[in-house]
C-alpha cells in the first residue's frame, strides 16, 4: 500500500512539479533561456492548465492558441516573476488575463454574427448539464472565470483574488453572484421545457 | 450578456451562501466544518441549501469536458522559443529581411491572389497573400490608443469597426505566431486572428 502510495506520488511529481520545482525551472528559463527547462514547464502546465483554459474557450484548437499564448508570456516576461506568489498563481494569472480578453472578444465579434438561439424542441431535450453548459456562456467573462476558478479548479477566495488580481471581498461577492446569475440563467432556460421552475 | 444583480443582497446573506459553497468545496477547516454539521442538523433548510449547491458544482463540472492540448502543440511554438536562445531578438528579423531581398533580385511577379500557409494555421488551409488580420479592440480604448498600437506594432487598419467592434488590420509582412501572441498580449488588444480566405475569395483591393 505504502510501495503504491509512493509510486503514484513519484508518478504526480513527474507531471506536475512541486512549486519549489516550478521556481527553478523558472529561474532556468529566465537566467539562461534554458528551452529544456521551458519545455518541461509546459507539459507540465499542459496537464495543469490546459483543462481550465479548453473549459474557457471550449474548442480544441482555439486552446490550443490561447495555451500556447500564455506559455510564450511565460517564456518572454519570466525574468518578471518575482517570486512573492506560486509560480502556479503567477502563470493562472497570465491566463486569467488572456482567457478574459479572448471572452470579451468573441463575444464581441459574435455580435457581429447571427445570435443562434436554441428552438422550444430542442431546449426540450437538453439535458441539465447541457443547459448548465449554456448558462456558462451567457455570464459575463468575470463572472465565468470566477465560477471556472471556484467550481472546477477549486481554487480558494484568496487565490482566486491573486490570480485575477482584484481584493479577495471582490472574489467572494462575484462568486455569490455569478452562482445567483447562473441559476437564473439556467431556470430560464429550461422554462419552456419543464414545469418546475429553479434548481 | 446581462448579468447584473437582480437584486441587493446583504452581507449576511452573502456569508451564509459562501459558507455552503466551501462546506461542499471542502474548503472548511475540521473544527469549521463541524459546526457547519452541527448547524446543518438542526436546521433542514440549511441542509437543503447544501444539497442544492452539491448539484450545481456537480453540474459545472461535468457541463463541460476538460480537453488537455496535445503534446504535439509544443512544436508550434518551438521555433519562436529555439530561435530566441542566445540570440539578440532583432536577429531573426534581420535574417529574414535579408533572404527576402536576395529572393527579391530573383524573383518573377506573378499571380498575386494565392497562396501561402502562416504559422498559426494549420497546414495546408489557404490562405490570401494579402497579411489581413481580424482584431477587436478593448472597449475602453481610445481612438488615439488604437492609431498608437497599430504605429507601434506595425500594422495598419483597412476597414472596421463592424458592429462587434472589429477591425481588419493589414501589415507589410507576414505575423508569426509568436508576434501574433504579443498583439494579444497588449492591453489594448482583446483578439487578434489571422483572416482567413478559400479559394478565389479575398478582400477587396
Amino acid at each position: 500500500m505504502a510501495a503504491l502510495a509512493q509510486a503514484m506520488s513519484t508518478a504526480e511529481m513527474e507531471v506536475t512539479p512541486l512549486d519549489g520545482d516550478d521556481r527553478s525551472l523558472i529561474r532556468r528559463i529566465a537566467k539562461r533561456r534554458d528551452t529544456d527547462a521551458f519545455e518541461r514547464l509546459y507539459h507540465a502546465y499542459r496537464k495543469r492548465l490546459g483543462p481550465f483554459t479548453f473549459r474557457i474557450v471550449r474548442d480544441a484548437a482555439a486552446n490550443e492558441e490561447v495555451f500556447n499564448d500564455v506559455m510564450l508570456t511565460v517564456w518572454r516576461k519570466s525574468h518578471t516573476y518575482n517570486g512573492k506568489s506560486k509560480v502556479s498563481t503567477w502563470i493562472f494569472s497570465i491566463a486569467y488575463r488572456q482567457c478574459l480578453k479572448a471572452l470579451r472578444g468573441r463575444s464581441r465579434l459574435a455580435d457581429e454574427g447571427e445570435a443562434i438561439e436554441p428552438s422550444v424542441d430542442e431546449r426540450s431535450s437538453l439535458e441539465r448539464s447541457d443547459l448548465v453548459a449554456q448558462a456558462l456562456t451567457r455570464l459575463s467573462p468575470e463572472h465565468r472565470l470566477v465560477i471556472e476558478l471556484s467550481y472546477f479548479q477549486g481554487n480558494n477566495y484568496r487565490e482566486i483574488a491573486a490570480i485575477a488580481d482584484c481584493p479577495e471581498n471582490t472574489v467572494k461577492t462575484r462568486v455569490f453572484h455569478a452562482r445567483r446569475r447562473l441559476k437564473e440563467i439556467v431556470s430560464e432556460l429550461g422554462e419552456p421545457a419543464t414545469s418546475e421552475k429553479g434548481t | 450578456m446581462t448579468d447584473k444583480p437582480s437584486q441587493l443582497h446583504t452581507a449576511a446573506e452573502i456569508e451564509l451562501e459562501l459558507e455552503v459553497v466551501d462546506f461542499v468545496a471542502g474548503r472548511m477547516d475540521a473544527d469549521a466544518r463541524a459546526v457547519f454539521e452541527a448547524r446543518m442538523e438542526a436546521n433542514p433548510g440549511l441542509a437543503a441549501r447544501v444539497d442544492e449547491e452539491r448539484r450545481l458544482s456537480n453540474d459545472v463540472v461535468a457541463a463541460i469536458p476538460a480537453e488537455t492540448p496535445p503534446a504535439a502543440a509544443f512544436e508550434k511554438i518551438r521555433p519562436s522559443v529555439e530561435t530566441r536562445r542566445g540570440m539578440p531578438r532583432w536577429l531573426p528579423a534581420a535574417a529574414a529581411a535579408g533572404i527576402v531581398g536576395v529572393a527579391l533580385l530573383f524573383a518573377v511577379p506573378e499571380d498575386t491572389g494565392k497562396v501561402y500557409e502562416t504559422l498559426s494555421d494549420d497546414p495546408g488551409q489557404t490562405v490570401s497573400a494579402v497579411n489581413r488580420y481580424r482584431i477587436v479592440f478593448s472597449e475602453q480604448s481610445t481612438e488615439a490608443e488604437r492609431a498608437a498600437v497599430a504605429d507601434r506594432l506595425g500594422f495598419e487598419i483597412v476597414s472596421g469597426p463592424g458592429a462587434g467592434g472589429s477591425f481588419e488590420v493589414e501589415t507589410a509582412d507576414a505575423v508569426d505566431r509568436e508576434q501574433l501572441a504579443e498583439w494579444r498580449s497588449d492591453d489594448v488588444i482583446e483578439l487578434a486572428e489571422p483572416i482567413v480566405y478559400s479559394g478565389t475569395d479575398g478582400p477587396d483591393p
